[in-house]
Order: structure tokens, then C-alpha cells, then sequence
């Protein structure tokens, strides 16, 4: 059932530095993500994810917690500076296991996109997933019965 | 497809939208029949449901002389199914990612 977040988890057969480095080297997030990565590896440091069809995506560094935690803020809208109403933040995480890394994204920040929505929003954040799930829940129970 | 969530959050954004999609959800009420029940003006309930039928959370039944409203459950699937459709592309980039830090 659906939340206000996405997440997803992967095992991974490598030593947590390989994927650390898999996910924090703009030469290598260039083979798995955009076309392009270009950012300064800094909690702060702002880059972008370019694809040659859709342009250039800006992103900030929000956290570093080598090899553990790495998570970037970034704009959904083409080359425009990450804000809360335009972007989303992905984070990921990293722990060993079985002789291997596991690797779990989150993106998060879906609530905040747009001005108006982040007012209203804000005062009612909590509980607001528990709301749509518990209302996507019963509206389906509705339509099918 | 951002524009599309934005639309839904927005119009869920309020508490009192909240609470008429709830009663709506269970049976279909006039604008009057819910300001019976919720502490808002008939007025600003009219309002609410103009702003949930605009994105299509509910809509108008004409029942009799009123017009009475039912909540639809397809649009909430539907940006549940595109969080899942986000969540299908990191698992695509997560592959990926498996594959560069496996070949080092």
C-alpha cells in the first residue's frame, strides 16, 4: 500500500567501500543514474545529474556518514536550485551483510512540492501517511464493493 | 506526473478535506448534509469539494434537488501506483548499482 515514501533495497555482492564509492563518485553514479554527474562530494556541495534527453537536474549533499549514510537533495525541475517544494531527498544506506553490502534507498519530501501544499502540509505531516494509507485502504474497499 | 501528485497533495492538504472525503467514503452526502456534521460553514464545505472534485477525489451525484457527492477511490490508486512506478526505477538504478560495485 502506498506511502509518502519510496524505498527500496538491494544485496549487493561487494565490500561496503565498493558501493560507497559506487554511489558517491560522479564518474560512477554517471553509469547508473543520469548521463552526466558533476557535484562537489561535501555536505553542502551543490553539482547536477544531467541526461542527455531530459537536461540538467540540480542536487545538494545533504549528509556524508562514510560508508554508512550518503543522502542528496534533488530538484525535479530542470536546472532549477533544490527547494523544498521542488525537490525530493534520497538517502541511502548501507550495512553489511551475509559477506556482502545491503544497500536501501529512501526518497522522501513528496509532501512539500509546491508552496501552497507545504502550509497546509507542514501542520498536518503527522499521521498523514497513516491517512492515505488508511484512506487509499477503505476508498478501494468502497469501489470494489 | 509531479503536477499530478502536487494536485492530489494540495487538495488533501487541508484537515477538513480529510474528514469530508472520510464521510463521503461511506455514503453520499450534500454540501448541507455535511456542514451538519462538520464544524465548517456550508460555504466553505461547498468550497472543499469543488477542490476535491477538481482533482478528481470526488464527485457530484444529482440526487433529486441536491447534489449530493461520492468520494472515487481511482485517483488515490492511481498516485499510489505512481509511487510504485518511482519506486520500479530505483529498482532499475539499484541494479545498476549492484553491477558497477560488483565488477570492482
Amino acid at each position: 500500500m502506498s506511502e509518502l515514501v519510496v524505498t527500496r533495497t538491494v544485496h549487493i555482492n561487494a565490500h561496503r567501500s565498493a558501493v560507497w564509492a559506487a554511489i558517491t563518485e560522479p564518474a560512477l553514479i554517471s553509469e547508473w543514474f543520469g548521463d552526466t554527474a558533476v557535484f562537489d562530494l561535501r555536505v553542502g556541495g551543490t553539482g547536477a545529474m544531467g541526461w542527455n534527453e531530459w537536461g540538467e537536474f540540480h542536487i545538494v549533499v545533504e549528509e556524508i556518514d562514510q560508508p554508512s549514510a550518503f543522502a542528496f537533495r534533488w530538484a525535479r525541475v530542470k536546472d532549477a536550485d533544490p527547494t523544498p517544494s521542488n525537490s525530493t531527498l534520497v538517502r541511502f544506506t548501507l550495512a553489511d551483510k551475509d559477506g556482502g553490502t545491503q544497500l536501501t534507498v529512501l526518497e522522501t519530501g513528496w509532501e512539500q512540492y509546491d508552496g501552497d501544499v507545504a502550509t497546509g502540509m507542514k501542520e498536518n505531516t503527522e499521521g498523514w501517511v497513516e491517512e492515505l494509507d488508511e484512506l487509499v485502504a477503505f476508498l478501494e474497499k468502497q469501489d470494489s464493493a | 506526473m509531479i503536477e499530478d501528485l502536487v494536485a492530489v497533495f494540495a487538495a488533501l492538504s487541508e484537515q477538513t478535506r480529510w474528514d469530508i472525503l472520510t464521510r463521503l467514503g461511506s455514503r453520499e452526502l450534500s454540501a448541507s448534509a455535511l456542514a451538519a456534521e462538520l464544524p465548517v460553514s456550508r460555504q466553505a464545505i461547498a468550497k472543499h469539494l469543488i477542490a476535491l472534485a477538481e482533482v478528481g477525489l470526488v464527485e457530484a451525484v444529482p440526487t433529486g434537488r441536491e447534489i449530493r457527492y461520492r468520494a472515487l477511490g481511482a485517483r488515490l490508486s492511481r498516485v499510489a501506483m505512481e509511487l510504485d512506478r518511482i519506486g520500479s526505477e530505483w529498482d532499475a538504478r539499484l541494479s545498476r548499482i549492484k553491477l558497477v560495485a560488483e565488477r570492482s
